[in-house]
């Protein structure tokens, strides 16, 4: 089952529950079976499985699901983390360089800030910065320009930098103030 | 190109999604500028650690229940081969 493994992890992000997760998991390989004979061969099968699952997530699950409030994206602005954990002053106090910080991050505040993203923001993040594909792969997977994707990765990357920054900081990950 | 200009694009940098001229503008300037520098090295350290931390191991039985339901599912066509693609 190809990139079954991928796929689950981001329709979990996205659905933020692993009930849904699973049944859009298996909505998407049978959407993918029945209409594989419209797929090309030799041409990107992850890219087409995952406009499946996005398609079927506008679908099937936006409707149904459950909202709770996502953060407003605002203007945040960029290199969020690295101005407050690549400054010597924090460097200094957690006494390891801010790569020790950054690894230290926990995998669940990073899960918790993807999730708070507004939707688009998160499938784009999810989709270029998680499983890798191209900004022009991205924008046929969301059916969108590709000058879309990009404000939505700038916003999305920034707003997640700024998210894991208030989750670190719950955490004591990094000074406090 | 100043330092704002240059933290706008950055991630397009890291993603080799800028254009040439702008490219070759960043890149000049990330090599005079330490500050730059040192924000892209924490950008790229970043993006690295980012898919490691949102790694999911599916439940065991999700695999067995989607080859279930697609064993149910009628066929579209008698040119398709179902034990292909999705093995």
């Amino acid at each position: 089952m190809p990139y079954m493994p991928a796929l689950y992890a981001a329709a979990l992000r996205m659905t933020r529950n692993a009930a849904d997760a699973e049944d859009l998991v298996q909505e998407t390989f049978l959407r993918a079976y029945r209409g594989f004979h419209t797929f090309e061969e030799g041409t990107n099968l992850k890219a087409w499985l995952y406009r499946i699952l996005t398609n079927t997530l506008i679908s099937e699950y936006r409707k149904a699901q459950r909202r709770p409030s996502e953060v407003d994206a605002g203007d945040v602005e960029d290199l969020y983390l690295y101005r407050r954990l690549g400054s010597p002053e924090v460097a200094r106090a957690a006494r390891s360089p801010e790569a020790d910080v950054l690894d230290r991050i926990l995998e669940a505040d990073v899960k918790e800030a993807l999730e708070s993203l507004p939707e688009q923001f998160r499938l784009a993040v999810l989709l270029v910065d998680v499983e890798g594909f191209t900004y022009k792969e991205a924008a046929e997977i969301m059916d969108v320009p590709i000058g879309t994707v990009m404000s939505r990765l700038h916003r999305g990357r920034n707003l997640l930098q700024k998210m894991l920054w208030e989750f670190a900081a719950s955490h004591g990950l990094t000074p406090a103030g | 190109m100043d330092c704002i200009k240059v933290s706008q694009h950055l991630h397009d940098y890291l993603d080799g999604e800028v254009g040439r001229i702008r490219r070759q503008g960043i890149a000049r300037h990330l090599d005079t500028c330490a500050a730059c520098s040192a924000g892209f090295r924490f950008e790229a350290h970043f993006r690295q650690l980012l898919p490691g931390k949102l790694h999911e191991e599916p439940p065991g039985e999700l695999r067995d229940r989607v080859l279930r339901a697609l064993g149910e599912a009628p066929l579209q066509g008698d040119d398709f081969t179902p034990g292909d693609p999705l093995g």
